[in-house]
């Protein structure tokens, strides 16, 4: 018996002990519970659908940065008294590579993320894990907010590290060849190159797992534009009709979206209808919940913010004095808007009455009484905000409407030749500008209301062809119809350019010659950027608008930047004034340092 | 009981080739040469062994020490070879092989001691009783008991005779002054909170620098898997193990590689009580003590604090009008308000209190030859100082040694342990800790809610005007409860497979689970804001849990070559699964303060976390000793570890390949000369013992976290919807820390062990340190976690024990001394500052870690004119600058800008001490005896961050009488800077004003026993009683509640004193029975 115990003690100790050298290779394979790794991610669409939702959530904790450096270095916002020092270096230029807000690194976060889906979306492919029709939906998506997040870096900082590496592992990070460094033009050509090649450029189709409601939100605009973006990116470029095609293509999602029934919807959708959000309800746009039928019509790309998950809003204590308050409208923004004239009914008859733009006192912006005295606030994030019920922070981050893209349309219009219709866009639509005699009821439009090509006369050829016909004997109500220019839509006066500068005004001689183009288009183009302060102030566009201004004409006016941010600090009788020009003269001052560790 | 994948046994082979076979080699080359050296020695030695072999008588007399009596019945063995006894007259003849052999000397009641021939004949030996801290004495080691002066690494080893008077200590505390080596840092005065406890101070900065536990053989984790609740604190499980179940303490200091990647910060080996022989003995004791409260900080009173608060109300932009009209500058009587701010209340009173503690405790050993066991059980109370606190445990342990036959044998080690404790949180949480509102809270304030005409209601009053929650709301209403319990349990098997071989395997489990709930009331507590409401009330609770399997399995080889060469290898393997998990809950808003659980809260605000580990590791070890003529001595420890943490491309050369993993590769070799057994000692009759010892080895720390290696993708929501994101940037090339240890030490005992000196010189350092890497911009991530850190750390350790007095009275005094000088050599960026409780620490390549870190002062400016003279600015958070102005502080520019900004911080202080020891007394005296332990630390800077808070003169909080000193018109000289709302000028910056010297000695313990004198055949076998005071006295310049105090384990928080329950003085009375 004891033999037998013996005997078996030992063989069990025989065994524990080849058991506990033996290392198998799960011994030393354990997985996280609260996480997942590698191996664990990317096994079917579902795990697709995660990363593509991970990359959009990581993408909302952009939004203060994104503002902030988009708006606290233009000319509309301005720092407060409570600004941290690292908020005035944005204001005056003088950014050090310890500004928090000048970071590139929550920028790459994002982009590395989308670097690493792009990587295993490709592997899914190849292994059949997507299908092909799933695979291209989702890869052009991350791919485009690849892209445009690369865009916006390039924006702020100029030359950067263009990586396209997931960077997995530290080795990688020894590995100088994934952090290529280049200028903004190479990469702008990277982009449109990697951009172009994305093999799916419309919204997801129904139907697809990702388009869904969530929380009562309906997650279709919540993803990235292509065509926007496309349109952007040769905007930046320089590639005008390029440019113009792609914002073509976005501004006739109607088409898509309204195949059938063509009603006010279809009329009015992303086309700066005249129903729509006009004049007073101009703030519905802001202000309405997510996903309103009206402020839908305008809205193209937007995420919203919702008090039961995070991030919180950030625009609250941006903006509001009963949070932080760390920026405000500049002196310069509520002069733009106070200097406009409104055409109102006047006795019967449109006529230019009242100084001031809807859009400015009450919408864009709002005086409100604290402790600290009366103080200007940007209304635009958070219209419903009440320091009342300080709990109810929902809100939503509109990163591009209608009038953004008009806007942008109408300076590659411009700079494509298509002054008329840039300014068309700019004040009262297509129907009209197009109109000899605009206004008459009871005539045959058949010949007019009708793009034309500025050189044969005839009707534009695409992507500037705009049938803005409204008639009724024949009885036209064409696509473009209800299209009344930014402008027009809130009743403002029509701007129009100094005609000496461009055209030989002498004599009666019609068609008026044309003496100076390069004015001409700086001159419409200088309309369609004062506009734009005045539709779309504080939204996080301006920086990149004068930037690529100024870019655009650098050799024939350095000072543009300078005169532009200049003119803010003249406004408000800063100090700082002369030494931001100076510093502003120089193009080497026109980016942030890159923070490279 | 395997966790092994059931088809592992495909694996099988492949693996142990590339595994064992190595390993095995490993072994075989070590074991060949060590027989290759044995053959050489025979051959040079054959001509004297043939000689020896005749056998030389040995004569000799064994006398007591104290009195010279001569003993009879003293047992003199040459192991292997002869046994004597003495007779009557203490005299004894036994044969030995030759005069190099070492008699054993042994008797019941009497030390062991170890005599070297020497070529003597005749010896005289006198010996001292049982308890005498001997150099001979036996160290319990990992694979054996060695005698303290054979042990080439270096080791010391006590045996916990005096616990039964310390019942109020956990073993962490109980170790403090007991080694040198050993710097223990208590907690706080919270019962059984224990000790930060640091061997040879850090080698890590991420790192565990707390050393290893080892009980009976079994990893004994000491970890926490999650965060308390309960502000300030932290379960300490060593509390679970009752010290008197303690039989020795052993502490491996050195780089005795042993435990391999779990060793780096040294091993505790703790080995519990078994029964000693078959008899049954039953003992009991009992204890009663009393806690007194700590001595209380100097607060204003109620006219102070108004004057200061009139002042402080002058500089927050009010008018005279409106602050007239404050209800509590109203001293006209028939304000209605008048009795609500019209009160003298000593609010330390309110929270602090004195209590008592009691403890008992029942030990029953006995058996038979077939199986022995020893069973404890155990209770203690102790109520602490903080009113409302109390901590009740029970301990039992069960330990049983069987005999299964003649060559099998078997042990079992089971205990359970279940403790509950209500606390109260400390440390830094100005809404709740009731410490520190009862140092902040305004003194003109009530307890209770008061009528307009002063009436007292039962109702306590509710947060103040101030914004200061009630102390006594907080000490009365919140509830913070901890439970814990822990079960270990092990069986070990022994079989002697041949002569000299020995299996052996011991498998061990241990379970621990810590529950905590968490009220904070709405009514007397200040309000918190969450992202979507104010939380009148919050609840929380929290489990945390781990579980762990361990088996250490070893074939052992003892061999003894004719006495001469004695060779002992242990071949083995340990392996250490472990899964934790800890879940919390957080509740808020429930309907009223009696809804005490989270589910009662809203349900849109309630949180839910927590987190999962799961690691394995395994040691395989090779361990070979070797013993030549008994004064030689060589030791060599391999372990090759594989752990889940490891990366599966580590590059280093001291790795072993498999396919997909790396193993630590750490070898470690130790030699010792026993130089008082050569003969040419033989005439240096003072000289007792005289060793010299030197040991080098690889360590390694396997705190490196559990799946940084891998690349993982953590949740990243949007609105709901649960997205992944990447988590991290993997390192697949992650590994330990390798900590190279050398080690010189000297031991000496003189005049027949009348003093015995033991010195160590050490030198650690750190290769492959653990350190956040900040990475570059374009990675995305902020930092990747590599091994590009190294720190070392060197230092003396000394200790000296004298019997001062050897006669009817007898007086042990003992000293230990440590030093541990600290370095980093390389930190990524060369610096990092980290802070803590608002204090900046600079750790940086060239100087020690965690330097206090902020701006130097030289007094206050004395008028605005010498201030605007000086012409420096202040820089606020905002980056604006305002000039200083008369009263404020004058700071050092450090870089002659003018502006005072963070480019002139520089290193104000240094929390590590220069030295650390304690004094040990053991008196006795007949039937008394007296002990005494006094512990110090000399040359540790302290931030005072309490005394910051009750100094720093920016708001509506009670301050410390210091401040009516405060300057307060130009030309006044002063140490105290003006008082302003909101400190615009940072005067209370942290500064060299809030850094003191942490020095301190402190009688730590006192106490006396008396042994009743009973009569023979009595059933009771003896009665003690004891007088025990604790923390009795304590010397030092810091002005807080208490200079020792520790508020996390991590090295980043070194020297802050949060405001933590200070420890307290303790008398307790108690008699012990042995049956």
């Amino acid at each position: 018996m004891k033999k037998k115990i013996s005997k078996l003690l030992i063989g069990a100790l025989t065994v524990i002990i080849c058991l506990s050298i033996l290392s198998c290779s799960k011994m030393f394979d354990i997985k996280p519970k609260s996480a997942v790794v590698a191996e664990q991610m990317y096994r079917n669409v579902y795990d697709a659908d995660a990363a593509v939702i991970g990359v959009y959530g990581k993408f909302m904790g952009l939004a203060k940065q994104y503002v902030v450096l988009n708006e606290a270095q233009g000319d509309l916002t301005d720092i407060t008294v409570n600004s941290d020092q690292y908020l005035k270096q944005l204001s005056t230029h003088t950014v050090t590579t310890d500004n928090p807000y000048a970071d590139p690194r929550p920028f790459y976060s994002a982009i590395i993320n989308c670097n690493d889906v792009l990587k295993n979306f490709n592997i899914m492919l190849a292994q059949h894990k997507m299908s092909v029709d799933q695979y291209n939906q989702r890869y052009s998506d991350v791919g485009a907010m690849r892209s445009w997040l690369y865009l916006q870096v390039g924006i702020y900082f100029g030359t950067v590290p263009y990586v396209t590496d997931p960077i997995e592992s530290i080795n990688d990070l020894q590995n100088d060849a994934k952090f290529p460094k280049i200028g903004f033009d190479q990469l702008l050509d990277n982009l449109i190159q990697f951009t172009e090649s994305l093999p799916y450029k419309n919204p997801y189709p129904s139907g697809t797992t990702l388009l869904n409601t969530y929380d009562t939100y309906y997650t279709e605009k919540m993803f990235i534009n292509k065509n926007i973006l496309l349109g952007e990116l040769y905007l930046w470029k320089g590639n005008w009709t390029k440019s113009a095609t792609a914002y073509r293509a976005a501004v006739d999602y109607a088409l898509i979206q309204f195949s059938v029934n063509p009603g006010q919807d279809w009329y009015e959708y992303y086309r700066i209808g005249y129903t729509s959000n006009n004049g007073g309800n101009w703030i519905n746009i802001f202000n309405q919940p997510f996903g309103e039928r009206y402020s839908n019509t305008e809205i193209m790309w937007n995420l919203p913010f919702d008090k039961n998950f995070s991030p919180k809003n950030p625009f609250i204590d941006l903006f509001t004095p009963y949070g932080a308050y760390l920026l405000k409208p500049s002196d310069l923004a509520i002069n733009n808007w106070n200097s406009q004239i409104r055409t109102e009914l006047d006795n019967g008859a449109l006529r230019l009455v009242t100084p001031t733009d809807v859009r400015g006192l009450n919408q864009s912006y709002k005086m409100v009484f604290t402790t600290g005295g009366l103080l200007p606030m940007v209304n635009k994030y958070n219209p419903n905000y009440s320091p009342t019920t300080p709990f109810e922070t929902s809100g939503k981050w509109i990163l591009y409407r209608a009038a953004n893209l008009w806007l942008h349309f109408a300076e590659v219009a411009n700079r494509d030749g298509r002054d008329k219709l840039a300014l068309a866009f700019i004040n009262n639509g297509v129907n009209y500008a197009f109109d000899p005699t605009p206004g008459v009821a009871g005539r045959d439009v058949t010949n007019i209301q009708v793009s034309t090509n500025p050189t044969t006369g005839l009707p534009d050829s695409p992507p500037y062809n705009f049938d803005a016909r409204n008639g009724e004997i024949p009885r036209y109500r064409s696509d473009w119809y209800r299209e009344i220019g930014i402008r027009s839509r809130m009743g403002d006066s029509q701007v129009v350019i100094d005609s000496t500068r461009s055209f030989n005004m002498a004599g009666n001689v019609f068609p008026r010659v044309k003496t100076n183009d390069a004015n001409l288009r700086n001159d419409v183009e200088d309309i369609i950027i004062a506009e734009g302060g005045l539709e779309t102030a504080f939204e996080g566009n301006r920086w990149s608008d004068l930037l690529r201004i100024a870019l655009r004409r650098k050799a024939t006016d350095p000072n543009y930047l300078s005169r532009m941010i200049g003119a803010k600090f003249d406004a408000a009788h800063s100090a700082d004034a002369a030494a931001v020009k100076a510093r502003l003269a120089d193009p080497a001052n026109w980016y942030l340092p890159f923070k490279w560790k | 009981m395997h966790h092994y994948n059931p088809n592992f046994m495909d694996l099988f082979t492949k693996k142990v080739k590339r595994i064992f076979i190595p390993a095995l080699f490993i072994a075989f080359a070590c074991f060949s040469a060590n027989a290759q050296s044995v053959g050489v020695e025979k051959n040079t030695t054959t001509g004297k062994q043939i000689q020896l072999v005749k056998r030389i008588k040995i004569t000799g007399t064994i006398t007591e020490s104290t009195t010279g009596k001569a003993l009879s019945g003293i047992n003199i063995t040459i192991p292997g070879y002869a046994a004597a006894l003495t007779d009557d007259k203490g005299v004894f003849s036994i044969n030995a092989p030759g005069t190099s052999s070492v008699l054993i000397v042994s008797g019941p009641g009497y030390q062991e001691k170890q005599v070297p021939l020497k070529g003597r004949t005749n010896i005289a030996v006198s010996l001292y009783e049982d308890a005498f801290n001997s150099v001979y004495d036996q160290a319990l080691l990992p694979y054996g008991n060695t005698s303290k002066n054979q042990i080439p690494w270096a080791v010391s080893s006590f045996s916990t005779t005096d616990s039964w008077a310390r019942s109020t200590e956990t073993p962490d505390t109980y170790l403090q002054g007991r080694v040198a080596g050993v710097n223990v840092i208590r907690r706080s005065g919270t019962p059984s909170i224990g000790a930060d406890l640091y061997l040879r101070g850090f080698n890590s900065l991420y790192g565990t620098n707390k050393p290893l536990y080892v009980v009976d053989g079994i990893i004994y984790d000491v970890n926490s898997y999650g965060s308390s609740l309960i502000t300030g604190h932290a379960t300490n499980p060593l509390a679970d193990i009752d010290i008197n179940d303690i039989d020795n303490i052993t502490v491996i200091k050195d780089g005795a590689s042993i435990y391999g990647t779990r060793g780096a910060n040294g091993v505790i080996l703790i080995t519990t009580g078994r029964a000693k022989d078959v008899a049954t003995k039953i003992d009991f004791a009992t204890y009663g003590g009393f806690n007194m409260m700590p001595k209380q900080l100097p607060v204003m009173q109620a006219s102070d604090y108004r004057t200061y608060l009139s002042d402080m109300l002058k500089t927050a932009n009010l008018t005279d009008d409106q602050i007239q009209a404050l209800p509590f500058m109203n001293d006209n009587k028939s304000n209605p308000d008048y009795f609500r701010y019209h009160n003298q209340t000593n609010w330390q009173d309110q929270v602090l209190t004195n209590s008592f503690n009691q403890n008992y405790q029942l030990k029953i050993t006995g058996g038979d030859n077939i199986a022995t066991y020893a069973l404890s059980l155990g209770y203690t109370s102790n109520k602490g100082v903080t009113k409302n606190t109390d901590l009740t445990r029970y301990f039992t342990r069960f330990n049983a040694n069987l005999n299964l036959s003649k060559k099998l044998t078997a042990t079992a080690n089971l205990s359970f342990t279940t403790s509950e404790q209500n606390l109260k949180d400390q440390g830094i949480n100005l809404k709740t800790n009731p410490m520190y509102l009862g140092l902040i809270k305004s003194p003109f304030l009530p307890v209770n809610v008061l009528g307009n005409d002063g009436a007292i209601s039962p109702n306590l009053a509710d947060a103040d005007i101030f914004g200061i929650s009630n102390p006594t709301a907080a000490i009365q209403k919140i509830q913070d409860l901890n439970k814990n319990y822990r079960f270990s349990g092990s069986v070990g098997l022994n079989y002697d497979i041949a002569k000299y071989f020995k299996i052996s395997t011991l498998l061990g489990i241990t379970f621990d689970k810590v529950r905590e709930n968490i009220f904070v009331p709405n009514n007397g507590i200040v309000h918190d804001t969450l992202s979507l409401a104010i939380a009148t009330n919050r609840s929380g609770s929290n489990v945390q849990r781990l579980y762990s399997l361990y088996n250490d399995t070893r074939i052992s080889y003892n061999q003894s070559f004719n006495n001469i060469h004695v060779v002992s290898v242990n071949l083995g393997a340990r392996y250490n699964m472990s899964s934790s998990s800890a879940d919390y809950g957080l509740g808020y808003n429930s309907a009223t303060d009696n809804f005490v659980s989270v589910g009662n809260g809203v349900n849109l605000l309630r949180k839910v976390g927590g987190q999962e580990g799961d690691w394995n590791w395994l040691n395989m070890y090779l361990n070979t000793d070797y013993k030549l003529l008994n004064r030689y001595f060589l030791s060599f420890n391999l372990a090759i570890d594989g752990s889940s943490r490891f990366g599966t491309q580590v590059s280093e050369a001291m790795t072993v390949t498999n396919d997909n993993y790396r193993y630590a590769f750490l070898p470690s070799v130790a030699a010792g000369w026993l130089v008082s057994s050569e003969k040419f000692m033989a005439d240096v009759k003072f000289i007792d013992m005289l060793k010299l010892r030197a040991s080098f080895g690889l360590v390694g720390n396997d705190d490196i976290g559990n799946f940084n290696q891998d690349q993982y993708y953590v949740s990243q929501n949007l609105l709901g919807i649960e997205g992944l994101v990447r988590g991290n940037i993997a390192n697949p090339g992650l590994k330990w820390e390798t900590v190279r240890k050398w080690n010189f030490g000297i031991d000496v005992a003189i005049l027949n062990e009348r003093l015995n000196v033991s010195l160590d010189l050490f030198n650690n350092k750190t290769d492959g340190m653990l350190v956040y890497e900040p990475t570059i911009s374009a990675s995305g991530f902020p930092y990747a976690i590599t091994n590009n850190g190294g720190m070392k750390t060197s230092g003396i350790d000394l200790s000296i024990n004298g019997r001062l007095i050897n006669k009817a009275v007898k007086w042990d005094l003992g000293l230990n001394l440590s030093t541990a000088k600290n370095e980093i050599t390389q930190l990524p960026n060369n610096r990092l500052i980290t802070t803590f409780g608002d204090a900046s620490f600079l750790t940086e390549v060239g100087k020690a870690a965690n330097l206090f870190y902020g701006f130097k002062t030289n007094g206050i400016y004395t008028s605005d004119a010498e201030a605007a003279t000086a012409g420096l600015l202040s820089k606020d958070a905002n980056g604006n600058l305002t000039p200083f102005k008369g009263g404020d502080v004058r700071f050092i520019d450090v870089n002659h800008d003018k502006v005072i900004d963070e480019k002139d911080m520089q290193v104000i202080g240094n929390p590590n001490p220069k030295f650390t020891g304690a004094i040990s007394n053991v008196i006795s005296y007949k039937r008394w005896s007296f002990d005494a332990l006094i512990t110090f630390s000399k040359g540790n800077d302290i931030y005072n961050y309490t005394r910051r808070a009750l100094e720093s003169m920016s708001g509506w909080e009670n301050q410390t009488l210091a401040v009516i000193n405060r300057w307060r018109a130009n030309g006044q000289v002063t140490n105290t800077p003006r008082a302003v709302y909101g400190d615009p000028n940072g005067n209370s910056r942290f500064s060299d004003r809030w850094i003191e010297d942490g020095s301190y000695i402190r009688l730590r313990t006192l106490s006396i026993t008396y042994d009743l004198p009973l009569k023979e055949g009595v059933i009771v076998k003896y009665a003690k009683i004891y007088a025990t005071g604790n923390n009795i006295v304590t010397f030092t310049k810091y002005l807080g509640f208490d200079p020792e105090f520790s508020a996390t384990s991590s090295i980043f928080s070194q020297g802050v004193d949060t405001g933590l329950e200070p420890q307290f003085r303790t008398v307790q009375l108690g008699v012990r029975i042995g049956f």
